[in-house]
């Protein structure tokens, strides 16, 4: 018998995580995401990708565990 | 090469964008910082000096020296737990890395946010639950275990239950990666022995719940409530994310200075707390220390980085 745990588990695709912003870097210098004019948290949200990780929430504390 | 003394420490890995609203701040209020991210570690060069006041140097494209002079606080956005999903040597080597980050523990008299010793206990969800209950909020029915008689005995008056794994389960199934969420399921699903080989936490189905999810960041309280099509979410929100509004709430006060007198309890700054209303009444679902909280500055307007910047850059 499946343990419920595994049975109900939520499936994604492997190595779907750690999307890196189109067109942007990371400046090693300042320490955050930048095309050299701007950063990337300062883009409107509608035009940054989600903030999502490799599972469905945004959890990153979550998802750090398992990295 | 300048030598830079940080006021402010941050540990984090390049993905965690919300790290970088921080950053952003710190720039602009002309705080001098340094990120290191764990994701790219073997780029630094990095020693612990101990043999007279404890220092930290750190080189990457800039140089850095940490003392306890200089250092006011540390935002920690590293696991506590490192989960590996197979025991090769990069999972070993990981391990490695990460009691090397975690010894910065030594500087025991700034401010973390949170501190890993603090975020271990914390992360456990029956501690949780117990101190919540303790300060006065309520909590749904709860059970954690492994037996199938004890479990029917609590709950078979209940149709529907709220399964959860008792940590973060995740697993690799059918070529893919699977990841247990807050699963509502019938309680007949639950009746059988397959769950002797590992506990599970079941708490009672609360029907027609509206979730909130609340944020503590030191003194400051930001709350939304989740909602879809103007209407709670039934089971775990975190999979239909797309699809939902989060709208700032003001908590009333009571509810407010219980959260934060249990993220103070639990010896952290921050925590991201889940509740739901439901039956006329707050219930405590869960506190992660860890959790997220980036999207909320745009999605719901709420300055939660701010709020951070303030508490990482004062005494």
């Amino acid at each position: 018998m499946l343990h419920p745990l595994i049975k109900k588990a939520f499936l994604y695709p492997k190595g779907v995580s750690r999307r890196k912003p189109r067109g942007f870097f990371f400046d090693e210098i300042k320490g955050l995401w930048s095309n050299g004019k701007k950063y990337f948290v300062d883009l409107p949200p509608d035009k940054r990708f989600s903030m999502g990780t490799k599972k469905a929430d945004r959890e990153t504390g979550e998802d750090q565990k398992g990295a | 090469m300048q030598t830079i003394e940080p006021q402010v420490l941050i540990i984090s890995n390049q993905f965690d964008f919300s790290t970088d609203y921080i950053v952003r701040g710190l720039i602009s209020k002309k705080v001098p910082y340094c990120r290191i991210n764990i994701d790219t570690l073997p780029d630094w060069s990095i020693t612990y000096d101990l043999f007279q006041d404890p220092k930290f140097f750190a080189e990457n494209k800039n140089k850095y020296l940490i003392t306890s002079n200089s250092l006011k606080s540390i935002f920690f956005r590293a696991p506590t737990f490192l989960r590996s999903l197979t025991k090769n040597i990069n999972g070993q080597i990981d391990g490695q890395w990460s009691a090397f980050y975690r010894s910065l523990l030594l500087f025991d008299d700034v401010k973390w946010v949170n501190s890993p010793i603090a975020t271990y206990k914390a992360e456990h969800k029956l501690l949780q639950l117990t101190e919540a209950k303790k300060i006065g909020l309520h909590i749904p029915l709860t059970l954690a275990s492994n037996n199938d008689s004890m479990v029917t005995k609590k709950f078979s008056n209940q149709n529907e239950v709220m399964l959860k794994s008792i940590d973060a389960l995740m697993f690799r199934k059918k070529g893919a990666e699977a990841f247990c969420y807050s699963t509502p399921v019938k309680f007949s699903e639950l009746n059988d022995s397959s769950i002797k080989s590992m506990p599970i936490f079941i708490q009672e189905y609360l029907h027609q719940k509206i979730d909130y999810r609340v944020t503590i960041v030191g003194e400051d309280v930001f709350s939304v409530k989740i909602l879809y099509q103007g209407k709670g979410v039934s089971g775990d929100w975190r999979l239909r994310k797309d699809e939902i509004d989060f709208v700032p709430y003001q908590l009333p006060l009571e509810i407010k200075e219980k959260c934060i007198k249990l993220t103070r309890s639990l010896g952290l700054y921050f925590g991201a707390i889940d509740m739901v209303f439901a039956k006329g009444r707050f219930y405590f679902i869960e506190i992660n220390p860890t959790g997220e909280w980036g999207w909320l500055v745009d999605a719901a307007n709420q300055p939660i980085d701010k709020s951070f910047i303030k508490l990482l850059s004062t005494p």
